[in-house]
C-alpha cells in the first residue's frame, strides 16, 4: 500500500458525501469512462442505464432467497478460488470469473488492501469489511447468470452504429454488464451505498487518484 | 605465425563476445573493452587508436545520432500530448464489444503509429494503454503482449529513427525511394503475419467457448488513459504520418520532418494556446526523449568503436575467417533464414550483438555490396529481436507488466517471427540487396 497518509476527517467526509451519491451517478459515471467506452447520446445513455438496472433487478426478483453468495455460486455449479496477483495494473480486480472453467476467482491482494485501507480510515462504520467478499461474489454471480440466460439485454448489441456514415451495424457495450452486475450485487446484499465505492479506495490506496478525484465526475 | 596467434586470439574473443551477449553482458561495455583486445591482439598504433577507433568513428556518427533523438522526441509528443491515446481510444470506440476485431485493429493502429514513433518510453506508454484494453477486452495476456509487440516491430522498417541506426554501420545506405517501397512492402507482410498470429491464438483460447472472463476491476478510467485525449482535434490523427510523409514525398531531411511533426503536434492538441505551456511541453518531451534514447545511443557508439578497432584488425580477420565464410549471397541469405533463431539473445545475427562482430568480418572480406549486408542484417533486428526476443528493451518491460514468462513468450511469438524473417529476408536480398 501507498504510504500516503491523507487528512482523515477529510477522507470521511468524502466517502460520506459519496454514500448520498444516487446510483445513476455512479453507472453514469462508469458508462462514460470505462476502458471501451464509447460515446452514448443522452437517450441511448439513459436506455443502457435503465436497461441494465432493470436486468439487475428481475435476476435478483428471481434469486431473492440467497443471501449467501456462495449459496447461489453453488447452485449454478461455479468453483470459487483465492489467488493472490500484484498490486498494480492490470490486476486491480476484486473477483474474476472465468467462464471455460467455471471458476470465480477472488483477489486476496485486492480483498487484503481494501481491508486495510478501511480499517485504518475508520471508514468501517459506512462500508462495512464484511460486504466485500459478498460483493464481490454476487458480482461475478450476475456474470454467471448472464451466460446461462439467453438474449439478456447487458450482453445485446443495443447501440445502432454506422461505419464511416453509410454502413449500419449494431453493437454491445461491456459497462452494460458491469452495471448490472454491481446493481445486483448491491441488491443482493441490500447495501445502502454503491459498490463502486469499493473501486474508488483501491486507486485511492494505491496514489492512483488523489482524495480530490474520489467523488465520480459526470 | 603472429598473424596465426593473432587469428586465433581475435576468433577467441569473437567467441567469447557471443557468449557474453547471449548472457545478458552490457553492450556497450562489452564492445568497448573487445574494442580495446582486438587493437592489442592485432598491435594498432597507439596513435589510430586514439584517432580513428576512440574519435573519429564516434565523431562521424552525430548526425544519426540526432535523427535518433529528434525521432524519440516526437515519440514523446505523440504520448504526451495524448494524440496516441485518441486514436487509440477512437479504434475501441469504432470496433466496439468484439474483442478480436478490437484487437486486430489495435495492433494495425500501433504498427502505424510506430513506424514514426520511437523509443523505449513511447513502447511502454503507448503499451499501458494498449495492454489493459486487450486484457479487460479477454484476450489473454500472452496473446495480447505477444501481438502488442508484433505490432511495434511491424513499424520499425518504416521508422527513420530506428533504421538511421544502420547507418552508423553501411555509411552508404540513405532513406531513399528504393528503400521506401521495400519498406512499405515489409510493413505489409509484417502486418498480415501479426493478423494471423491474433487471430490463429484467439481462435485456440476460445475453443468455441464465446464467452470470456468477467472481472469486477478497479482500473483507471479512459480519460486518465488517453491523457488528454477527450479535447483533441480529429485532425491530430494524421500527426504520426507527418515525418514519413515529408520524407517520403517532400524529400525534407528527418530532422525537419520531425520538427513539422512536432509542431503540428503540438499545435492541434492546443499546446501552442500559450507560450508557457508550448515551452513547457517542448522541454518535457525533449527531456524524456533523450532519457529514452539515452542508452540506445551509447550502446550505438560502442558499436561505432568497436566497428573501427575491427576495421583495423581486418586483414587478420580475413585471413582467419575467409574460408569459412559462404561467398555466395544466395547461400548467405538462406543461411540467415534457416539459423534465423541465433539472432534471439542477441546472438551473431543479430547487428546490435554480437552479430556486429560478423558484419565487421564481412565486410571487412569484401565480397559483398554494402547494400546486399544492410539488407541482410535488417532483418533479424526487427522480424525476430522485436518480435521475440526478451532481451528487446521494450520486450522486457511488456514481460513484466503482463507477468508473461520469457519462455513461454519466446514459444507463442518466434515461430510467427520466424515466418516473417524468412519472407522478409529474402523481400529484402530482391528489392534492396541485390542492387
Amino acid at each position: 500500500m501507498m504510504e500516503e497518509e491523507y487528512d482523515r476527517e477529510r477522507l470521511r467526509n468524502t466517502v460520506q458525501a459519496c454514500m448520498a451519491n444516487e446510483d445513476m451517478k455512479w453507472y453514469r459515471f462508469l458508462l462514460r469512462n470505462a476502458i471501451c467506452a464509447c460515446p452514448l447520446r443522452d437517450e441511448e445513455e439513459q436506455a443502457v442505464l435503465s436497461g441494465s438496472m432493470q436486468t439487475a433487478e428481475e435476476l435478483a426478483r428471481q434469486f431473492d432467497g440467497f443471501t449467501e453468495p456462495q449459496l447461489l455460486l453453488r447452485k449454478l455449479g461455479i468453483n470459487m478460488v483465492y489467488r493472490s496477483e500484484e498490486l498494480r495494473e492490470p490486476y486491480l480486480y476484486m473477483a474474476i470469473y472465468e467462464p471455460a472453467i467455471q471458476m470465480v476467482y477472488l483477489n486476496n491482494s485486492i480483498l487484503s488492501l481494501l481491508r486495510e485501507f478501511i480499517s485504518k480510515n475508520n471508514l468501517g462504520i459506512f462500508t462495512p469489511i464484511k460486504d466485500i467478499e459478498r460483493l464481490a461474489l454476487f458480482h461475478e454471480a450476475f456474470h454467471v447468470l448472464e451466460e446461462n440466460t439467453p438474449g439478456i439485454y447487458t450482453r445485446s448489441r443495443m447501440l445502432q452504429r454506422k461505419f464511416l456514415g453509410v454502413y449500419h451495424y449494431e453493437r454491445g457495450l461491456d459497462s452494460a454488464s458491469e452495471i448490472g452486475a454491481i446493481h445486483f450485487s448491491k441488491i443482493m446484499t441490500q447495501s445502502t451505498y454503491s459498490p463502486c465505492i469499493y473501486s474508488r479506495y483501491v486507486l485511492l490506496a494505491l496514489g492512483l487518484i488523489p482524495l480530490d478525484s474520489f467523488l465520480p465526475n459526470v | 605465425m603472429y598473424e596465426v596467434i593473432a587469428g586465433i586470439l581475435l576468433f577467441v574473443t569473437f567467441l567469447g563476445l557471443i557468449y557474453y551477449c547471449m548472457k545478458g553482458g552490457n553492450l556497450l561495455v562489452g564492445f568497448i573493452g573487445i574494442a580495446i583486445l582486438w587493437c592489442i591482439i592485432g598491435m594498432i598504433p597507439m596513435h589510430t587508436v586514439v584517432t580513428d577507433v576512440f574519435q573519429t568513428s564516434v565523431a562521424s556518427y552525430g548526425g544519426t545520432i540526432a535523427i535518433i533523438v529528434f525521432g524519440a522526441w516526437f515519440g514523446r509528443i505523440l504520448v504526451d500530448t495524448g494524440i496516441a491515446g485518441y486514436i487509440i481510444k477512437k479504434t475501441v470506440e469504432l470496433a466496439g464489444d468484439k474483442p478480436l476485431i478490437t484487437t486486430l485493429l489495435l495492433c494495425t493502429v500501433c504498427a502505424l503509429i510506430f513506424t514514426s514513433a520511437f523509443g523505449v518510453g513511447s513502447v511502454m506508454a503507448i503499451g499501458m494503454i494498449v495492454l489493459p484494453i486487450m486484457f479487460s477486452l479477454g484476450i489473454d495476456k500472452k496473446t495480447a503482449l505477444g501481438s502488442y509487440l508484433l505490432s511495434v516491430s511491424a513499424g520499425m522498417y518504416l521508422n527513420i529513427a530506428y533504421v538511421s541506426q544502420f547507418f552508423a554501420v553501411f555509411k552508404s545506405i540513405k532513406y531513399t525511394d528504393e528503400y521506401i517501397r521495400f519498406a512499405i512492402v515489409a510493413t505489409i507482410v509484417h502486418t498480415i503475419v501479426m493478423l494471423a498470429f491474433i487471430t490463429f491464438n484467439y481462435m485456440r483460447n476460445q475453443k468455441g467457448n464465446k464467452s470470456r472472463a468477467r472481472a469486477w476491476t478497479a482500473s483507471m478510467t479512459s480519460s486518465s488513459q488517453g491523457g488528454q485525449s477527450g479535447r483533441l482535434n480529429f485532425l491530430c490523427i494524421l500527426v504520426p504520418f507527418v515525418p514519413i510523409i515529408m520524407v517520403a514525398l517532400f524529400k525534407w531531411q528527418p530532422v525537419p520532418s520531425f520538427l513539422m511533426g512536432i509542431f503540428l503536434g503540438l499545435l492541434l492538441t492546443k499546446n501552442m494556446t500559450s507560450y508557457q505551456i508550448a515551452v513547457e511541453k517542448v522541454q518535457k518531451t525533449l527531456y524524456d526523449g533523450i532519457a529514452d534514447s539515452g542508452l540506445l545511443i551509447g550502446m550505438l557508439y560502442g558499436v561505432n568503436i568497436f566497428q573501427a578497432a575491427a576495421k583495423e584488425v581486418s586483414p587478420i580477420l580475413q585471413d582467419v575467417m575467409g574460408g569459412i565464410i559462404p561467398t555466395s549471397p544466395v547461400v548467405l541469405v538462406a543461411v540467415f533464414c534457416v539459423l534465423a533463431p541465433l539472432a534471439l539473445f542477441r546472438g551473431p545475427l543479430m547487428i546490435w550483438g554480437s552479430g556486429i562482430a560478423v558484419v565487421s568480418i564481412l565486410q571487412s572480406m569484401g565480397f559483398f555490396s554494402e547494400n546486399f549486408l544492410f539488407a541482410l542484417f535488417l532483418i533479424p533486428p526487427v522480424a525476430i529481436v522485436a518480435s521475440a526476443c526478451p532481451t528487446q528493451s521494450w520486450s522486457m518491460w511488456g514481460l513484466s507488466y503482463a507477468k508473461v514468462e520469457p519462455k513461454q513468450y519466446i514459444k507463442t511469438n518466434l515461430p510467427w517471427a520466424w515466418t516473417i524473417m524468412i519472407i522478409v529476408e529474402i523481400l529484402a536480398y530482391t528489392m534492396i540487396g541485390s542492387k
